[in-house]
């Protein structure tokens, strides 16, 4: 019976180390389905782990630490917006310089918070009667924090706007063929401006959670290189916002077993996985050509668009 | 027959491009409904341009539009699709991944949370009107072209078109897929559609056009209705095909004549497939010898890339066999990303095809202060005209690069020359200049020379082949009294 509990320990704590993933991974599958790659999840997620910590600091009210590190996190995303949509420069060199940005600036910024816990953050609460349910129940209803449903809500939530609605018609098209949605009267830089904006916030909440639930405590760096788990996350889920929970949850499996198993397996090892699946992904997708166009990455990833070159 | 009042009619329309261009001079076009207006040319005849104008994509620099009499400005796309017309792409403007229903109301405003739901019944109702058989949920990628051509088609009737535009509909089709479509149009036509179908097919015209207006030149060389063509019988064809290729006379070029060599190039029965894996060069045989300049002409599309891309190594043929002897030397016909790198110097160009020659590179280094004079020799004996050797290539205007180009490959020692639409986009000066190097050169190789200008091969050539579909017919010089037979040939009698 041991080995059962234990399962079911970690697929519940998976959820919880599964969120920031999850949340900065939607965020990037709806910036990269318009079209731009932002490497910079790592930038935006710590200046939201910053300013989510500090705003909870501040104000006593870990809602407005969430808020703060969404808006923050946006904010720097429209900068990869403007340097890539405007500028036409190239996405990865934007993408990196924010990512160094977000790390040096609350490196400078963070020192004198360095090493002072939050006194409030939100509580782990169990789901009445869910909780019941056989195996489920102990997993996903018992000791969560309400982030990971809202993370879940989210997934949801993204997953039918971007397969069932004319927004997301519009959104997936642009990332594929933007000259074609130019001809048919769409305003590309909007709609990729809208999505990287969406891609900052939900990089930004996810860093935030980092620092209000994972920790309640700002530490330089603390993210960790969970941003550059997020666009590998992207890619092994295939831009699908359903996919994406299963990925999340499993490198979050996998980051609490790195912990719990660090007597037998070297944690690095455990948390290389993620690397290793996001090589493996697009391998066994390109194997197949009909597969590859059909799941594959949006055809007009990191190509800027300007009517011009028609 | 009463007379009708255009539904849209074009007066005047003049466009130049920057570098001095004019694809459309003070062009005249009257469009009725129920009717197929078919606008022929050659390509670079003007009527894409014309075309790109009507459906807003540019704007002309003068001309004005009546739509039902009235005078309309068309500035946009979107504004032309207010008027109701609506241009099929030869490059089909759909996504591949997403299905058909996702294509056709991209940017129609439909409901944010069902936005396929009407769309559906449409694309049925229309399946119906046109005995289509387009599946809404089907992917793209899952359609042959001439379903998506109809996809295209059905896109642009639900925007309401009331003028369409078939930008070469025909030359992506088999057939059999062709006949499908003029069964649709010819429907389309019933229910007081105007179309407009560009090609340069003269025969596929005479089948399913109600009027015909050539192009050529940017100019309207002729406009008619087509009973008149078929009443008069073949030579009003033969008239025809003269007005869309011009009736050309040999330009005087000075041109000696060498005693033949050996053969360097002998291409036997050889079929190539293009991209999309249909045979577009259909059992070609010929030979060319040294000291001759064989020229292959042919109205664009038929066949000639994928010919010369096997020539020349790019394409692996799918059956048949050519030998070549010795060296080939090749002038591409898209001198900038095919025939130079435009970023690098033109020393640096002037050996890309004969870097490994002993002369310029020694083990693993480049012999750069050999290559710098080898380059300014070049630009001398070829009179390029630029700042110095370290001037990047893309940097040259046409006539320059083209220069540099035919001195790095007539310097090399090669026994077979393919020269790609040599003077496409050139000015006269520059035009004389590579004639006369290519003549020349007769005496050291043979020449392949592949234009759509049929003045130029027959004023350069001593013995031409008339690509058409996929298949060449050889005409032994002197042409002058078969000019008349070669242009027929050409568009396809």
């Amino acid at each position: 019976m041991e080995w059962q509990l234990w399962i079911i320990e970690t697929l519940r704590r998976a959820l919880a180390y599964g969120t920031p993933l999850l949340l900065g991974t939607l965020g990037e599958i709806y910036t990269e389905r318009s079209g731009i790659l932002n490497l910079g999840v790592e930038g935006m997620m710590i200046l939201g782990a910053f300013t989510g910590f500090v705003t909870t600091f501040v104000t006593g009210n870990p809602w407005i630490g969430f808020l703060m590190g969404a808006l923050v996190g946006g904010a720097a995303s429209l900068i990869h917006a403007f340097l890539s949509i405007n500028l036409r420069v190239i996405q990865v060199v934007s993408g990196l310089a924010l990512t160094l940005f977000g790390l040096g600036l609350t490196g400078v910024l963070g020192r004198g918070w360095e090493g002072q816990p939050l006194k409030v953050s939100l509580e782990m609460f169990s789901v009445p009667y869910l909780k019941e349910i056989p195996i489920l129940g102990p997993i996903v209803f018992t000791e969560q924090n309400v982030l990971v449903y809202i993370g879940i809500g989210f997934a949801l939530l993204l997953w039918i706007v971007l397969f069932k609605t004319s927004w997301g018609i519009t959104i997936r098209s642009v990332g594929e063929d933007p000259a074609t949605a130019d001809a048919l009267g769409i305003n590309i830089p909007l709609v990729r401006y809208l999505c990287t904006f969406i891609g900052g916030v939900l990089a930004g909440i996810g860093g935030a959670y980092l620092s209000i639930i994972y920790r309640p405590s700002w530490t330089q760096g603390m993210t960790s290189g969970m941003g550059w788990i997020v666009i590998a996350l992207t890619i092994f889920s295939l831009w699908h916002p359903l996919m994406a929970i299963v990925g999340s949850y499993i490198f979050g499996s996998l980051f609490y077993l790195s912990f719990r198993l660090q007597p037998w397996v070297a944690p690095e090892l455990l948390t290389i996985m993620p690397y290793l699946f996001t090589i493996l992904a697009p391998m066994f997708l390109n194997v197949h050509r009909t597969l590859r166009r059909r799941m594959g990455a949006p055809a007009a990833l990191g190509i800027p668009y300007s009517r011009e070159e028609e | 027959m009463q007379k009708r009042d255009a539904i849209i009619s074009m007066k005047g329309i003049t466009k130049t491009f920057p570098g001095g261009l004019k694809a459309n001079d003070n062009i005249d076009l009257d469009i009725y409904q129920g009717e197929i207006h078919a606008v022929l040319g050659e390509n670079g005849a003007g009527k894409s341009t014309l075309m790109n104008i009507l459906s807003g994509i540019y704007r002309a620099d003068s001309g004005e539009f009546f739509l039902n009499c009235k005078p309309v400005q068309i500035k946009s796309p979107k504004e032309a699709i207010s008027h109701g017309i609506i241009m099929v792409h030869q490059h089909f403007r759909l996504i591949p991944p997403h299905t058909v229903a996702e294509n056709i109301v991209l940017g129609l405003g439909t409901s944010f949370l069902s936005p396929l739901k009407g769309i559906e019944k449409s694309i049925k109702e229309f399946n119906e009107q046109y005995n289509l058989s387009i599946h809404p949920k089907t992917r793209i990628c899952d359609l042959s072209v001439g379903e998506q051509q109809r996809v295209e088609i059905v896109k642009a009737l639900i925007r309401g078109a009331s003028i369409l535009i078939l930008d070469e509909p025909t030359s992506v089709l088999t057939p059999q897929e062709a006949k499908e479509l003029f069964g649709i149009l010819e429907k389309m036509k019933k229910e007081g559609k105007a179309i407009i179908f560009i090609t340069h097919k003269l025969e596929e015209v005479l089948e399913i056009a109600d009027h015909i207006t050539i192009l050529r030149k940017g100019k309207v060389t002729a406009s008619m209705p087509s009973d008149q063509i078929a009443k008069k019988g073949s030579e009003a064809k033969s008239e025809l095909a003269m007005k869309m290729v011009g009736r050309e006379v040999i330009l005087k070029v000075e041109k000696e004549s060498f005693s033949l060599g050996n053969t360097v190039l002998e291409v036997d029965n050889l079929k190539v497939l293009d991209d999309r894996g249909i045979e577009a060069v259909k059992g070609v045989s010929f030979s060319v010898n040294r000291g001759e300049v064989f020229g292959i002409v042919g109205v664009a599309g038929n066949g000639q890339g994928p010919l010369v891309e096997a020539i020349t190594g790019l394409r692996p043929p799918s059956s048949g066999s050519f030998t070549v002897k010795g060296d080939v030397g090749y002038i591409p016909e898209d001198r900038l990303s095919m025939g130079s790198v435009g970023d690098l110097t033109l020393a640096e160009n002037s050996i890309l095809t004969d870097y490994k020659n002993s002369c310029f590179s020694r083990h693993l280094l480049l012999n750069l202060s050999y290559i710098r004079e080898y380059a300014e020799i070049l630009m001398i004996k070829f009179s390029v005209v630029a700042p110095n050797v370290n001037t990047r290539a893309k940097q040259l205007s046409g006539g320059n690069l083209q220069r540099l180009i035919l001195a790095r490959e007539l310097s090399k020692n090669t026994q077979l020359l393919v020269a790609e639409q040599p003077t496409h986009g050139l000015d006269v000066g520059s035009i004389e200049f590579v004639w006369k190097f290519l003549l020349e050169q007769r005496k050291n190789a043979g020449i392949l020379l592949i234009s759509g200008d049929l003045s130029e091969v027959l004023s350069l050539s001593d013995r031409i082949g008339v690509m058409f579909q996929g298949k060449v017919t050889i005409f032994e010089s002197p042409f002058s009294d078969k000019i008349e037979e070669i242009g027929l040939k050409m568009t396809g009698f």
